[in-house]
């Protein structure tokens, strides 16, 4: 079955994420998204990112294109994948999609 | 508990409050909000970006929270409640309210909701903006050597100077692609779908085409060095 490509999503760099971060999402070709730890865990997990580029140039994190669609209905120009669905896993309270190609922007 | 940032001081949002689903986001910056409420916003991140959020309590004592994320090319400022609040366009509407604004600053809400809050306003559903937004096709120019490419479907895309060196391309359709100046070096194309695809001045060198389809392929300056068919 043929697969569609989309792509580039943007996501930016958090106060937390290290170079090793960056390693492990390039070689794993995974985005995750994290749903809270705390008391609020019924949160559902979701991979946000932004489906154009950053509108400050400084700022530094991954783009990627995936064949998993976003999910409908979410926000213009800021995409989810959530649910259990073709493409998204669940797993230890992290939404994760796998993607094709993922390229850091900026210096990290 | 709530996990604590100690290099940089600062909370991770989701595990700061429980408003955190985005049903609706209003036209207004949040700095503007922030002036003309005397909301205080605070500094946090999720992970996709650093963010400014205020936690509003609303006359009926429900909570959202207003968001905007420090980088997002996305003008406005999103509202943001908890997963099991009930009646969330009533909470809406009391949100944009509470605000002093109105029902047209609103850019975006939640599909699942929005019949139900504009009908409760006596008002039709305006008609979506940018329903594609969220799926991006931008391909031209990007590096994607060693991709697993299989059975992708990059039909009449724009794949102009764009590179595919060693990246497995087996049965991708390719139909009418633009592939001007693109590098698929080593690339396997086996059993890929070529029908009609531009590719003047493309760099096929030692890709293997064994069973592609190049029918009507337009070819000018093709480089076919080695490539196998």
């Amino acid at each position: 079955m043929a697969l569609s490509l989309y792509g580039p999503y943007y996501r930016v760099k958090s106060p937390s994420q290290t170079e090793e971060d960056l390693e492990k999402q390039l070689q794993n070709k995974e985005i995750w998204g994290q749903a809270p730890r705390n008391i609020f865990r019924s949160d559902i997990p979701k991979v946000k990112a932004f489906a154009e580029p950053p509108k400050n140039s400084n700022a530094k994190g991954v783009k990627f294109w995936t064949t998993i669609p976003p999910d409908s209905g979410g926000i213009p120009g800021q995409p989810t994948w959530s649910g259990d669905r073709k493409g998204v896993r669940i797993e230890d309270s992290y939404a994760k999609i796998k993607v094709i190609n993922i390229i850091p922007f900026g210096t990290w | 508990m709530v996990n604590h940032d100690s290099a940089q001081n600062i909370l991770r949002f989701e595990e700061t409050v429980a408003e955190t689903n985005s049903v609706a986001v209003v036209r207004q910056e949040y700095t503007a909000i922030a002036n003309s409420n005397a909301l205080h916003f605070q500094q946090s991140y999720d992970d996709l970006d650093e963010l400014f959020f205020a936690l509003l309590t609303l006359p009926s004592g429900n909570r959202v929270a207003l968001v905007s994320h420090k980088h997002s090319p996305n003008p406005g400022t999103e509202i943001c409640v908890s997963y099991d609040l009930s009646d969330v366009p009533s909470v809406i509407i009391e949100t944009i309210r509470v605000l002093n604004l109105s029902i047209e600053d609103l850019t975006w809400v939640h599909h699942g909701l929005e019949q139900e809050l504009y009908r409760s306003q006596g008002l039709s559903v305006p008609p979506r903006i940018d329903e594609k937004a969220n799926y991006p096709q931008q391909f031209s120019g990007v590096d994607f050597s060693g991709c697993d490419l299989k059975n992708i479907d990059l039909s009449k895309a724009d794949l102009k100077n764009t590179i595919f060196i060693e990246a497995d391309l087996n049965n991708a359709n390719l139909e009418q692609a633009d592939l001007r100046g693109a590098n698929l070096k080593n690339a396997n194309l086996q059993g890929a779908n070529l029908k009609s695809a531009d590719l003047r001045n493309t760099n096929l060198e030692q890709a293997d085409l064994r069973g592609a389809d190049l029918e009507n392929a337009i070819i000018d300056k093709l480089n076919l060095n080695n490539a196998s068919s």
